[in-house]
């Protein structure tokens, strides 16, 4: 009985978000290579999940896996509103990032650096969540919406890019 | 050495663990330990937002009391149970609704001998329950005629029946060849169809010739009698009599002696309303013919008047004949019972024993079953190509989700 009602019990969320809210900033960090905006974005992907904490299903999937699929999903809406934005625009160049000079990976060895910023965001989004949040391949697969076999290739794939941009910036 | 260059399944695990000393390896440790922090604003506006979360609302409670728990599990089960318990009997209830198992036709254990529909209802006494009677005339009233070969006799009346269902018993069982007992208060016509089986050829003569020497010993007469045989063995009689009615009981248990029953029909067909109809056009003819009398004595009546009373006396007096005649021909149809005998030596497959109660109810479990599996089966089928198509649309749409979002990401 005991054992139930420790089981039924719920933490709250604003535990949940302490605990996972360096991890939601650093997945947005990645995928956007900008402060501001994955500042901004944190902010929105906490408020999505406030709003949704009543429906979160603790046996579906752990609380840090549901917040990156929240912050995922509110990064590639900003992705779109933003490519729509430049594309009625005609202003900027499409790679040009919209925020501040702040570089989101200033602390890291400058060919380690270069080449995150080489990488597209999809190669940095699976970095992100397999090497940076150090979720499992089934976790992983989850945020990314595919299987845990597409998730391992793509993995793969992003870190081969990375080697060799490490490598070829470092010769330089 | 580079990571990509080593064909290890292994290889991605362990460089994701931080045990490959390759250079991707040391980049992959520093991008872990120069992982960005969150800044303080956004950790204090994140704290901020978190303040707000809303008292757990009832809608979790009831969420969490839907959780699956042994005591559910139990709850399904013993539901299932009840529903497996349900159907066979709601099935039995059902099929023992409309009637006792006799008037359906199920006759028991197969030791006893059926009692037929008729009789079921007359309960051996007259209760006045007679079925009513289409007009049976031109049956039922023909002479004595000689017995051996004759002509063939009217054809048979029409009537509404009373069947009984196929009864195959011994002839010398106490029970066999019973008949429903004809009213003793109301006039019927009474007719039963009774089928033997014998043994041989000698057997089926001597069956003829024992039928017609008990109907005439009985008072009845024979109306057709039709024998023949082919081959060494096979062979069939039949023989239409008439029997009065108040002997029937006694002639049908007579003549289950004479073989095996292998089918008995019996049918009753009220006559009453019918006499009692002739009865009052009677009674009327003669009061007009009484007041007609009465008129023609009259001494001041013109010629013509005369002439034209007498034609009507006359027309009355005949419409008066004829009734009566009516009336005595159906009479005489109610006083004896039409027996059509059957003898023949082919010895037809016995019937199936009435199943049990304990297999009628299976049988009407599956037959539910079944028929809710068929209306399963349909839907299936009928929805599988809506199914089809709603699988196909929901792949394209996920993939083309995918694909829209993989390129939003490499462009990002």
């Amino acid at each position: 009985m005991t054992r139930r009602r420790l089981s039924a019990e719920r933490r709250s969320f604003a535990s949940v978000a302490e605990d996972h809210l360096d991890d939601v900033y650093r997945f947005l960090v990645y995928l956007t290579k900008d402060v501001n905006i994955a500042d901004d974005l944190t902010q929105e992907t906490f408020s999505k999940a406030l709003n949704g904490w009543s429906r979160f299903d603790e046996r579906r999937g752990s609380a840090r896996t549901w917040l990156c699929q929240i912050a995922r999903s509110t990064a590639l809406d900003h992705f779109r509103a933003e490519q729509r934005r430049r594309k009625r625009e005609e202003a900027y160049a499409a790679t040009e990032p919209v925020g501040d000079d702040r570089d989101p990976f200033a602390a890291l060895s400058p060919p380690l650096r270069s080449a995150l910023r080489e990488l597209s965001a999809a190669d940095r989004e699976v970095i992100a969540l397999r090497v940076i949040l150090e979720l499992d391949g089934e976790a992983a697969a989850r945020v990314m919406g595919i299987g845990r076999t597409a998730c391992a290739m793509r993995l793969s794939r992003a870190l081969k890019k990375l080697e060799e941009k490490v490598e070829i910036d470092a010769l330089v | 050495m580079r990571w990509s260059d080593r064909n290890d399944d292994d290889n991605l695990e362990a460089l994701l663990r931080g045990s490959d000393d390759s250079r991707l390896g040391s980049a992959l440790a520093e991008l872990r330990e120069k992982a960005p922090e969150a800044p303080a604003g956004l950790r204090e506006r994140t704290r901020e937002l978190a303040s707000q979360e809303p008292r757990p609302a009832q809608r979790r409670r009831l969420f969490e009391s839907l959780r699956i728990s042994w005591a559910h599990l139990g709850a399904a089960g013993a539901a299932v149970l009840l529903i497996a318990v349900a159907i066979p009997v709601v099935g039995s209830l059902a099929r023992t609704g409309g009637g006792s198992p006799e008037a359906t036709g199920d006759a028991g254990s197969a030791g006893e001998t059926p009692r037929s529909p008729v009789e079921e209802a007359y309960g051996g006494a007259d209760d006045g329950r007679e079925q009513s009677a289409q007009d049976s005339s031109g049956g039922g009233t023909d002479a004595p005629t000689a017995v051996g070969p004759q002509p063939s006799p009217p054809p048979p009346p029409a009537a509404l029946k009373g069947a009984q269902p196929p009864v195959l018993s011994r002839a010398n069982d106490a029970s066999a060849g019973a008949a429903p007992v004809p009213s003793t208060t109301r006039a019927q016509n009474y007719s039963s169809e009774i089928t033997l089986h014998v043994g041989g050829h000698e057997e089926l003569s001597e069956a003829v010739q024992s039928a017609i020497r008990t109907t005439r010993a009985l008072g009845g007469y024979v109306t057709y009698v039709d024998y023949g045989t082919s081959g060494s063995e096979d062979g069939e009689a039949r023989l239409n009599v008439r029997v009065p009615v108040g002997r029937v009981q006694g002639a049908v248990a007579r003549f289950s002696e004479l073989g095996t029953i292998l089918e008995q029909q019996t049918e009753i067909v009220d006559l009453q309303g019918r006499i009692d109809r002739i009865t009052r056009d009677i009674q009327q003819r003669r009061d007009r013919i009484a007041k007609l009398e009465a008129e023609l004595k009259d001494p001041t009546l013109s010629e013509a008047e005369r002439d034209r009373l007498e034609a009507r006396l006359v027309r009355a007096k005949r419409g008066l004949a004829n009734a009566m005649r009516s009336r005595a021909g159906v009479l005489r149809q109610s006083r004896f019972a039409k027996l059509d005998l059957t003898f023949t030596t082919e010895k037809r497959s016995e019937p199936a024993a009435p199943p049990s109660e304990l297999r009628q109810t299976l049988d009407d479990a599956l037959g539910i079953l079944a028929a809710e599996l068929g209306v399963l089966l349909f839907v299936l089928i009928a929805g599988l190509p809506f199914v089809a198509l709603g699988l196909i649309a929901w792949l394209g749409a996920r993939a083309l989700r995918r694909g829209s979002t993989q390129r939003v990401l490499e462009r990002a």
